[in-house]
């Protein structure tokens, strides 16, 4: 495709983007309008209370804070002459100074009160998320799934690691996402417990472009990969994903490979590519699924076999419901069925 | 191009039928944030710019004293714009702990926008680009407009579109190379 006509879809505005601009613009325009004079004059107060404030009020010591560990508990803490709150259920570290708190927060909730007005430049660091107070609440939440940042009043500036810079408003919120691969490999763990697998597939295409080739993390998107078009039924793209892992050099995760590509052929009929890997899965570590499935293959050809196999089955099965379902089949074999 | 159905709201809007301006901004809304996002660079956000282009817009309808010429007129205030928030950007850039607010607080997406390697690198091009390359390439060939509108819009004579596009071609060639993009763009074409 023209690398152009790319760019020209990708910038494209969503009805949703579209709608928040709107949005903004009516607000904005909605603000009551004031008189020119009055600006002036509020100007002018406004001045005269600065620098009344500068005269009365010393700046706020800069005293650098000695580097703390936010632990796994439930905690709050004052900070910055009482002009920071901390509220936190997880883990991170706090350092910096009065003026300039730095809390690099590794998982778990972090609530931040600043009091505004008072020169204090706080950040939060998470792994994707450079996140700076301009005298606001927020909350950020880090988990498998990202940094998440949710403005309760004021505003803050977020700058994920790989996006633009982004300023929140009050009940707006943002997720920065992994981008690591091993970032990418934890998030699609964590939708894999909700088997959002769209967002896996996603998910694991993005962490796949990352990762070394033949590296442990790359190993595990592959399977991942597989195990969610498997789960998407697309059982052609199963089978090209698991035979291209199949011919790289050393793959760990062979025999997950093989199962994946067996009960793929086999859900096709196919089973004389079915029983190619069974066979090698055979010689190697095999579990009782893989003497059931080639039983199943070879039952209509050599009865004998696949009497053979489902006993060897019926020996490594320890579920009680798979036992019962081989022990009434070798039955069946047994009885000339 | 400005049509004579926006001619006819824009009369209306100027004239301060609400109906009107909420129309004329629905209709320009999504090009103004094609510009933004075309012509912004990475460092801009679209929808912030697009923001502040309307606030202005819809301040100052009633300034506009030639509507045949408002895509120009709106063009000029998003190009205005958008250098403004380009030089916010920079600064945020460039010196470190020094927090440059924009106009609206409360222009603020809730969102990441996500583009393929393609667009990034083809963002990248872009960047490279003068302003005025930019702005042709954009219009011309990413928008499809013909040499004659973007002439219309820009202010300027036709053959100065033709000289900036042939210009801006050469010079998206050569970075499209060294960003290893391949685009039939690079097939030298006359204005359209």
């Amino acid at each position: 495709m023209d690398p152009l006509e790319t760019f020209r879809t990708e910038t494209e505005p969503s009805p949703q983007a579209q709608d928040r601009v709107r949005r903004r613009v009516r607000q904005a325009m909605d603000r009551p309008k004031g008189h020119s004079a009055w600006w002036a004059l509020g100007l002018g107060v406004a001045i005269s209370m600065g620098i009344a404030l500068i005269a009365l009020n010393q700046p706020l010591p800069d005293q650098p804070i000695p580097a703390t560990i936010l632990d796994n508990s439930q905690a709050m803490q004052s900070i910055s002459g009482g002009d920071v709150q901390l509220n936190w259920q997880g883990s991170g570290s706090l350092q910096g100074s009065d003026r300039k708190p730095e809390i690099l927060w590794d998982k778990g909730d972090l609530s931040v009160e600043v009091t505004p007005e008072r020169g204090i430049g706080l950040t939060v660091n998470t792994r994707e998320a450079l996140i700076e107070v301009i005298g606001t609440g927020f909350r950020v939440h880090r988990d498998a799934l990202g940094t998440r940042i949710d403005v309760q009043h004021g505003r803050v500036r977020v700058q994920c690691e790989k996006g633009e810079e982004r300023f929140l408003v009050a009940d707006e919120q943002m997720t920065c996402l992994p981008t690591s691969a091993a970032g990418m490999l934890a998030r699609a763990r964590f939708l894999q417990q909700n088997k959002q697998w769209d967002a896996i597939l996603d998910t694991v295409e993005q962490g796949l472009k990352q990762a070394p080739p033949q590296s442990p993390v790359a190993e595990e998107l592959s399977v991942l990969q597989i195990e969610a078009l498997d789960a998407l039924g697309r059982t052609a793209d199963v089978q090209t994903a698991a035979q291209a892992y199949l011919q790289g050099s050393s793959p760990a995760r062979a025999t997950d490979m093989r199962r994946f590509l067996v009960a793929s052929f086999i859900a096709q009929s196919d089973c004389r590519s079915a029983m190619a890997h069974l066979d090698i899965l055979m010689k190697e570590s095999p579990i009782a699924e893989d003497y059931l499935n080639y039983a199943g293959c070879i039952a209509a050809t050599d009865v004998k076999s696949a009497r053979k196999n489902l006993e060897k089955s019926l020996q490594l099965s320890d579920n009680p419901e798979q036992r019962a379902a081989i022990q009434a089949r070798l039955d069946q074999l047994r009885n000339g069925d | 191009m400005t049509t004579a159905d926006d001619l006819k709201l824009l009369t209306a809007a100027q004239g301060g039928d609400p109906k009107a301006r909420e129309l004329l901004f629905t209709r320009w809304l999504p090009i103004v944030m094609r510009w933004c996002a075309r012509m912004g660079g990475p460092s801009v956000s679209a929808e912030d710019a697009a923001s502040d282009v309307f606030i202005c817009v819809l301040t100052r309808l009633e300034r506009l004293r030639n509507p045949e010429a408002f895509d120009a007129w709106l063009f000029g205030i998003t190009r205005r714009t958008l250098a403004a928030h380009r030089r916010r950007a920079w600064v945020r850039r460039w010196v470190p702990g020094l927090s440059v607010e924009s106009d609206d607080p409360d222009t603020r997406p809730d969102h990441q926008l996500e583009s393929s390697d393609t667009s990034r690198r083809v963002q990248q091009v872009l960047e490279e680009l003068t302003p005025y390359q930019r702005e042709v390439l954009v219009l011309c060939d990413v928008e499809g407009r013909t040499d004659e509108e973007v002439a219309l819009m820009l202010e300027i004579p036709t053959g100065t579109v033709k000289s900036r596009l042939r210009l801006a071609r050469e010079a998206f060639r050569k970075g499209a190379t060294r960003h290893a993009l391949v685009t039939p763009l690079l097939v030298a074409q006359g204005g359209k």
